[in-house]
């Protein structure tokens, strides 16, 4: 066989297997066409083979002469078989370009209508290429409504672009831009927004617009608030628990070192000659020691330990009965306006208690509108406290569960209180006066705690404090009042009372338990200085407690003829165990009241108001000008 | 002697041939090397087969029938690997 035989021999074999393989290869690569057309071009040279090698092998020659007749096929048949190819490969990636284009189209508005963000592309010009869906629900907008829009207008109103537009900052300094925004939108509700600005660079460096990505933060700021709120709460409680805890501590401990020394200080004085010039030294050591003891009677109180009586007490009768004491502590100058719900359902309480409370809350809006005229208004009701009026108490977190509430209200139009002293309100020993103690409301609040219920303040400068004692109701006890009764105080308040009492101890102990009642107290140990400040101070006193035995007034037809002197003012007449009979009987005769020695804080408390409601009509503090009204009242506030 | 087939197969040929690397060169048309390849040598053989009318029959009448060998083996190579390069061809896209 020679080389041309062999090369016919690849020849055929080649172009067989070229066109086996055609056959085989599947449709979605080479269609029909293209098959035919590739198929007839390589069984031209097939044959051309099979022929040359029948002839080289000497079979037949026969086919020679078909040869040339079907190799001039070959190339139209190879060009629309490459032909047929190309334009249905060609077809098939346009499709394919479309369809990808399509799905690619769609998962890009899948991902971007899906993402909680308001997004928008926004060119050169301001105008909106494009938003998604979240843009448009935080506008209450069809997202593709935007698209053509100038931003400015779309998405804040304006007919200018805006002057802090993130998009054109981003956009001119080419990089991103990040800023939070309260913005109104057009359904009025106030959100937190934070807006993201991203430029869109073009090859050259230039920018061709921005993306605006809006993230609306309301509900996380908001839940960030109020995390922030619950932590200062919680701190608050803590706070609470543990000065209360220590203030407890230290007037338990303190207590029983100040009995030993008002036992000694009385075993001394009792030891001493009367006139001996110790005593006074001793006296002072024992009023000294009462002071200290009141104020560990103070920090035991607003510890909360001290266990409350528990009779039913109507708060509305408490302020009435207290109405003259109210008036007396709220000053000269101050209208005292009372809002009294009627009938209001009894508490369990203790009387004295709950009466310190009025008065302390009383003597502190006094004081807050110690340098100008005002008004104090007093007033009980129903209040039905959910959780959220709860946590803003004093004391928030502690066990106080909703429901009504028997409410306490004491309000002054005074100067009020900054946002960031009102936390501290209750705090023991924090007092915005130069004077104070700080001690009043933090054992208001300790009562109130110890009552079962809690207090609330709230106070907006230049406009008044408010605070509310909310005491809890026993089960079954009615939740509406009938009506309110309105009535307004106007006369102007004496809040002076003179003590004249020959112990030191006795005038001390009186003094400090008036003062905290709001009183200015004038004392005296003898009877000519009661009688020259009686004559001084006539006008403006409220009271005068008088011992019967104050030396120079210890002669009944003295008293009678001060009585007959000055019968405008109280007067109460304070006497020992052995002496009691005979005040009794002077009083009724002078038409005052009677206070028995030895007296505790709420005996004084209760002849002081006692005095005060029977002074004559039109010259009693405060009551001249009181004057009535009903409204009805329905359920609780 | 030129038969005068021979002379219109090598015009269409040659006429195909530019018109085909230009729109192979513009990627208009799918990037088979080999399938090319086995044209070119087609076309070889035409040439080969001219020439052998007019000089050294044999040794290019040799040459035409190894070229058409040649032309076959590059159409094999080109469909076996057919399906590589329209796959390579889609992932390049257009």
């Amino acid at each position: 066989m020679n080389a041309i035989a062999l090369a016919d021999v690849v020849s055929t074999l080649s172009f067989g297997c070229a066109l086996g393989l055609l056959l085989r290869l599947p449709g979605r690569l080479l269609d029909t066409p293209t098959k035919l057309f590739l198929g007839a071009a390589l069984s031209i040279y097939l044959l051309v083979g099979v022929s040359n090698v029948l002839e080289h092998t000497g079979l037949t020659a026969a086919l020679d002469r078909y040869e040339d007749y079907i190799e001039d096929l070959f190339i139209p048949f190879f060009l629309f078989g490459l032909y047929s190819l190309t334009s249905r490969r060609q077809l098939d990636q346009r499709l394919r370009a479309e369809e990808e284009l399509l799905l690619s189209r769609e998962q890009y508005r899948t991902l971007v209508d899906n993402i909680d963000l308001g997004i928008a592309l926004v060119d050169s010009n301001f105008t909106i290429v494009m938003a998604n869906e979240a843009r448009g629900r935080l506008f209450g907008r069809n997202s593709f409504s935007f698209t053509g829009q100038k931003c400015f207008r779309a998405f804040r109103g304006r007919d200018t672009a805006c002057a802090d537009c993130p998009g054109r900052v981003a956009a001119t300094e080419g990089r991103a831009i990040r800023f939070d925004r309260d913005a109104t939108l057009p359904d009025g509700s106030s959100r937190s927004l934070r807006i993201h600005a991203f430029p869109i660079p073009l090859r050259d460096g230039k920018s061709q617009g921005f993306i605006e990505v809006v993230e609306d933060r309301t509900e996380r700021v908001r839940a960030a608030q109020e995390r922030h709120q619950m932590e200062v709460r919680l701190a608050q409680h803590q706070k609470l628990e543990s000065l209360a805890a220590l203030a407890g501590g230290v007037a338990h401990d303190f207590n029983n070192l100040l009995m030993g020394v008002l036992g000694n200080a009385e075993m001394a004085l009792r030891k001493l000659p009367q006139h001996s010039p110790v005593v006074p030294y001793v006296q002072r050591i024992e009023a000294a020691a009462l002071r200290a003891s009141d104020l560990t009677r103070q920090m035991t109180l607003y510890s909360g330990t001290q266990t409350p009586g528990a009779e039913p007490l109507d708060l509305t009768e408490l302020v009435e009965t207290s109405a003259p004491l109210v008036e007396a502590a709220a000053g000269r100058s101050v209208t005292v306006h009372y809002r009294l719900a009627v009938p209001l359902p009894t508490v369990r309480g203790d009387v004295d208690q709950l009466r310190q409370v009025l008065m302390s809350l009383v003597a502190n809006a006094s004081e807050a509108l110690s340098t100008s005229a005002g008004t104090i208004a007093v007033a009980t009701g129903l209040i039905r406290a959910d959780q959220a009026f709860l946590l803003t108490t004093a004391a928030p977190g502690e066990d106080v569960p909703e429901g009504a509430y028997a409410m306490l209200e004491v309000t002054d139009d005074g100067p009020g209180i900054e946002a960031a002293a009102l936390p501290r309100l209750f705090d023991p020993f924090y007092s915005t006066k130069f004077a104070g103690r700080g001690l009043g409301l933090p054992a208001a609040l300790g009562i109130a705690r110890a009552h079962g219920g809690t207090i609330r303040a709230e106070s907006e400068p230049g406009l008044g404090t408010r605070i509310q004692v909310l005491l809890p109701l026993p089960e079954g006890a009615a939740t509406v009042t009938a009506e309110v009764r309105e009535l307004t105080a106007t006369g102007r308040a004496r809040h002076t009372i003179l003590v004249a009492d020959d112990e030191e101890t006795v005038r001390t102990v009186t003094r400090m338990a008036l003062g905290e009642l709001g009183f200015e107290v004038l004392t005296t140990a003898d009877g000519a200085e009661c009688l020259r400040l009686l004559a001084q101070h006539s006008d403006g006193l409220a009271a005068v407690i008088l011992d019967v035995g104050v030396p120079g007034l210890d002669d009944p037809g003295t008293v009678e003829r001060v009585r007959e002197i000055y019968p405008q003012v109280p007067l109460i007449f304070a006497s020992g165990r052995g002496a009691h009979e005979g005040a009794r009987a002077l009083a009724q005769r002078c038409a005052a009241s009677t206070l028995e020695k030895p007296y505790q804080r709420g005996d004084l408390v209760a002849a002081v108001s006692r005095a005060l409601s029977l002074a004559p009509a039109g010259d009693r503090p405060a009551s001249a000008a009181r004057g009535r009204s009903a409204a009805p009242r329905d359920g609780a506030d | 002697m030129v038969q005068e087939n021979e002379l219109i197969n090598l015009l269409m040929g040659l006429a195909a041939l530019p018109a085909l690397l230009l729109l192979a060169r513009h990627g208009r048309t799918p990037r088979l090397p080999f399938f090319y390849a086995g044209f070119g040598a087609v076309l070889a053989a035409y040439v080969f087969t001219i020439i052998e009318g007019l000089l050294w029959f044999d040794v290019f009448n040799l040459l035409e029938h190894l070229s058409l060998a040649a032309s076959g083996l590059l159409f094999c190579a080109a469909l076996s690997r057919l399906p590589r390069d329209l796959d390579g061809r889609e992932e390049d896209g257009p």
